[in-house]
C-alpha cells in the first residue's frame, strides 16, 4: 500500500496536478460560497473543460471542487445566515449567532480546522477500506449486484427528507428516464420517438445542470434577499484557546459521524450535519447554549459534512454507485475518460485511485492554509448583485452543457429539466434520488437481466450465493421497515425531531 | 405582492395534479413498452424493465393521489406560488438560445441572453446592458473557446472570424 501511496503523491505533486487541485478547491470554495451554486453546478460547469486533461488530472480537479464546496458553504452560513449549500444549513444556527457576537473569526477558524480534520480522517478511511472492499466485491455476481443497487435506492428513499411516496416516485421516474435510448443488451430503441439525439439517452449533464443549476437560479429569482454580510478583520480571526478546547471533541465526533454517514446513499452529507448537531446538543453540559452561538454546534456539523467526502467516494470507486448527486457527476467524468468505476478500478488503474487519495490530502491542506486569508475575497464575491451573477451563471451553464457533446439540443434538455426541477422543489419533491436513479438505472437493468439469463429465468435463482442472500434479505427487511415506519408514523416523528 | 403572471395553488391541489400527470405518464410508459420485444423469463427482452417500472410508477402514483386527496390541515392549504414573470422570461430566452445556438453562433446568442436577462433582472439602462452583454460574450468566448479550447459554434459569424 505504501508504494502505491508514494506513487500517488508523486503524481499529485506534479506541478500541473497541483495547479488542477488548486483550481478545483478554489472553484469549489467559490461555488460553495455563492448561494445558488453548489458542488453539483460547480462540477458540471467545469466537467467539459476536463475532457482535454489526463484522466488523473481531471479527477483530481473535480474531486477538489466537491470537497472545496463543502468548506465554502459554511462561510456564508456564518457571515450571512445564508447557507451556500444544503450541508451548511445547520451551521447558520450557531455560526451566525457567533458572528453577531463579534466571534465570526473563531467560527471560521474552527470550521477550517474541523473541515481539514474531517476531510483528512475520511481520506485515511477511504485509503484503508476501499481496497479491502474492492477485493470482496470482485466475488459478487450480477444477482448480488442487482440486489445491492436496489438496496442503495431503498436506503435513499428511507432517509430522504420528503414524504416516502414522493421519494420513491422520484426514484422510479429516474429509472424510467434511464431506459430512454438503445436497450443496453439488444440495442432496441426505447422511447426515442425516432429521434437520433435520444438514442444515447438523455444528456446526464444537461439533466444535472437543469435540475440543480437552472432550477436553483429560478427559485432565487423569486426572493433576491437584500442581505449585508458581516466582515471579519484578519485580527478577529484568531480563536481563543478555550474555543479550540471546546471544539476539539466535537471535531472528533463529527469526523466519525460524517465518515460513517458518507457510505449511505442519498443526502448523507446533509443528514450527517443534522445528526452531528443533535449528538452535540444531546451530550453537551450546556444544551441551552445551542442556537445562541455554541462553538460545538459549528465544529461538529462542519467537520461531519467534510468527513462524508472521503467515505462517499468508497461506494463510487469500489461499487460504481454514486452515494450523492455530486459523486454521480464524478462517475460520469470517470466514464467519459474511459474508466469504469467498480472493484477493478483500483487494480487496473491504481494511478487514478492513489493519485486521487494523495491529492485529497494535499487539497485539504490547501483549503486550510488558503481559505482563512481569502475570507475577505469570498465575502466580497457576495457583494456582486444577483442581477449580474444569475445571467453569468446561466451563460456558464450553456457553455458547459454545449461543450460536452457540441449539441444544442442538450441546452433544450437543460431548460426542460430546469423547469421540472423548479416545479419539483415547489411541491417538495427531492430531485436528488431522481438523478441517482438515472445513473444506476442501466446497471440495475443489465444486472437483473444477466442474473435471469444465468438462472435460466428462475427468480429463486437470484438468491444463489451468499452475497445475493445477504443483499436480497436486506432489501426485504428495508421494505418491511419502510411500511412499518410509515404505518406507525415513525418517519415523520424522526424528521420533526431533527 | 402577487404578480399577474404568477399562478397560485395549494399544496394539495398541486399534489393531485402531479399524481394525475404521473398516472398518465405511467400509462404512456406501459403503452410504449407494449410495442417492444418482451422475450421470456430466461431471455428477457427490452420491454421487461420499462414495463415493470410503468406498473410500479402507476401504483405509486395512485398512492400519491390517495394521499393528496386525504391531505388536510395546514399542509393541504399551504399556498404555492409558481412562475414569477422573470422565471418565465428566463426559461423562454434560454429555450430560444437553445434553438438558435448553432445557427447564430455563441457570440450573438450569448449577447442576446445576457442583454435580455441583465435588462430584466437589473435597473441598468439599455446602452449599458448592451455594452455589458457584448463585453461578457466576447470575454467568455476568449476564455472558454480560445484559452480553454471548449468547442463553441461561430454560426453566422464564421466567415468573419475564420
Amino acid at each position: 500500500m505504501m508504494s502505491y501511496l508514494i506513487d500517488g503523491f508523486a503524481l499529485a505533486l506534479r506541478p500541473d496536478n497541483l495547479l488542477y487541485c488548486f483550481i478545483g478547491v478554489f472553484w469549489g470554495t467559490i461555488v460553495g460560497v455563492l448561494p445558488g451554486l453548489g458542488p453539483l453546478a460547480g462540477l458540471t460547469l467545469l466537467l467539459p473543460l476536463t475532457f482535454h486533461l489526463e484522466p488523473a488530472s481531471a479527477i483530481i480537479m473535480l474531486a477538489g471542487i466537491f470537497y472545496g464546496a463543502m468548506y465554502g458553504g459554511s462561510t456564508t452560513s456564518i457571515l450571512l445566515r445564508m447557507p451556500g449549500e444544503a450541508a451548511s444549513v445547520i451551521t447558520c444556527l450557531d455560526g451566525h449567532e457567533m458572528a453577531k457576537q463579534g466571534r465570526a473569526g473563531p467560527a471560521l477558524v474552527v470550521v477550517a480546522i474541523g473541515s481539514f480534520v474531517g476531510g483528512t480522517v475520511s481520506v485515511v478511511g477511504l485509503m484503508m477500506f476501499a481496497p479491502l472492499l474492492a477485493k470482496l466485491m470482485l466475488q459478487v455476481g450480477p444477482a448480488a449486484e442487482f440486489a445491492l443497487m436496489v438496496f442503495a435506492l431503498l436506503v435513499m428513499s428511507l432517509i430522504g427528507t420528503g414524504h416516502v411516496l414522493k421519494t420513491v416516485t422520484m426514484i422510479l421516474l429516474g429509472l424510467v428516464i434511464g431506459t430512454i435510448g438503445l436497450d443496453p443488451i439488444t440495442g432496441y430503441p426505447r422511447y426515442t420517438f425516432g429521434l437520433i439525439e435520444l438514442s444515447d439517452g438523455i444528456s446526464f449533464v444537461g439533466m444535472a445542470l437543469g435540475l440543480f443549476g437552472v432550477s436553483e437560479i429560478l427559485l432565487n429569482l423569486e426572493n433576491i434577499a437584500n442581505v449585508k454580510p458581516i466582515r471579519p478583520t484578519l485580527k478577529s480571526l484568531m480563536p481563543r484557546w478555550q474555543d479550540l478546547r471546546d471544539a476539539a471533541p466535537s471535531i472528533g465526533r463529527g469526523s466519525a459521524i460524517g465518515f460513517l454517514f458518507g457510505f449511505i446513499p442519498g443526502i448523507s452529507h446533509v443528514i450527517s450535519t443534522f445528526v452531528s448537531y443533535a449528538v452535540e446538543k444531546r451530550i453537551s453540559k450546556h444544551p441551552e447554549q445551542f442556537g445562541h452561538g455554541a462553538i460545538a454546534g459549528v465544529a461538529g456539523p462542519e467537520t461531519a459534512n467534510n468527513a462524508t467526502t472521503g467515505s462517499a467516494m468508497i461506494p463510487l470507486l469500489v461499487l460504481g454507485i454514486p452515494a450523492i448527486p455530486a459523486t454521480a457527476i464524478l462517475l460520469s467524468a470517470l466514464m467519459i475518460h474511459g474508466l469504469q468505476p467498480g472493484p477493478e478500478l483500483i487494480s487496473k488503474h491504481p494511478e487514478i485511485f492513489w493519485g486521487l487519495i494523495a491529492s485529497m490530502y494535499i487539497g485539504n491542506f490547501m483549503l486550510l492554509i488558503l481559505n482563512l486569508p481569502l475570507v475577505g475575497l469570498f465575502v466580497n464575491l457576495l457583494r456582486v448583485p444577483y442581477a449580474y451573477l444569475a445571467p453569468t451563471v446561466l451563460l456558464f451553464c450553456i457553455i458547459g452543457i454545449y461543450s460536452v457533446n457540441t449539441n444544442a439540443s442538450d441546452i433544450l434538455i437543460m431548460v426542460g429539466f430546469g423547469l421540472l426541477g423548479y416545479l419539483l422543489r415547489k411541491f417538495k419533491f427531492d430531485a436528488a434520488p431522481l438523478l441517482l436513479a438515472v445513473v444506476l438505472g442501466e446497471r440495475i437493468e443489465v444486472s437483473l437481466r444477466r442474473a435471469l439469463i444465468i438462472s435460466d429465468g428462475s427468480y429463486i435463482g437470484l438468491l444463489q450465493g451468499g452475497a445475493s442472500k445477504i443483499f436480497v434479505s436486506a432489501v426485504v427487511l428495508l421494505v418491511v421497515l419502510q411500511f412499518v415506519a410509515v404505518l406507525l408514523g415513525y418517519r415523520k416523528k424522526m424528521f420533526s425531531d431533527v | 405582492m402577487k404578480n399577474a403572471a404568477e399562478l397560485t395553488t395549494t399544496m394539495r391541489r398541486g399534489e393531485i395534479i402531479a399524481a394525475v400527470v404521473l398516472l398518465l405518464l405511467s400509462a404512456g410508459i406501459i403503452a410504449g413498452a407494449w410495442e417492444m420485444p418482451v422475450g421470456s423469463a430466461a431471455q428477457p427482452g427490452a420491454a421487461i424493465f420499462p414495463l415493470g417500472l410503468g406498473f410500479l410508477l402507476g401504483l405509486i402514483s395512485l398512492g400519491l393521489l390517495l394521499r393528496a386527496v386525504r391531505l388536510r390541515g395546514e399542509e393541504a392549504a399551504e399556498p404555492v406560488q409558481i412562475g414569477h414573470p422573470q422565471i418565465w422570461l428566463t426559461l423562454f430566452i434560454l429555450f430560444i438560445v437553445g434553438l438558435v445556438f448553432d445557427w447564430l453562433g455563441y457570440l450573438i446568442s450569448a449577447t442576446l441572453l445576457m442583454a435580455v436577462l441583465l435588462r430584466s433582472y437589473s435597473t441598468l439602462r439599455w446602452h449599458v446592458v448592451l455594452l455589458a452583454a457584448v463585453g461578457a460574450s466576447i470575454v467568455s468566448w476568449l476564455i472558454f473557446s480560445q484559452l480553454l479550447d471548449a468547442s463553441l459554434p461561430m454560426g453566422v459569424l464564421e466567415p468573419l472570424l475564420r
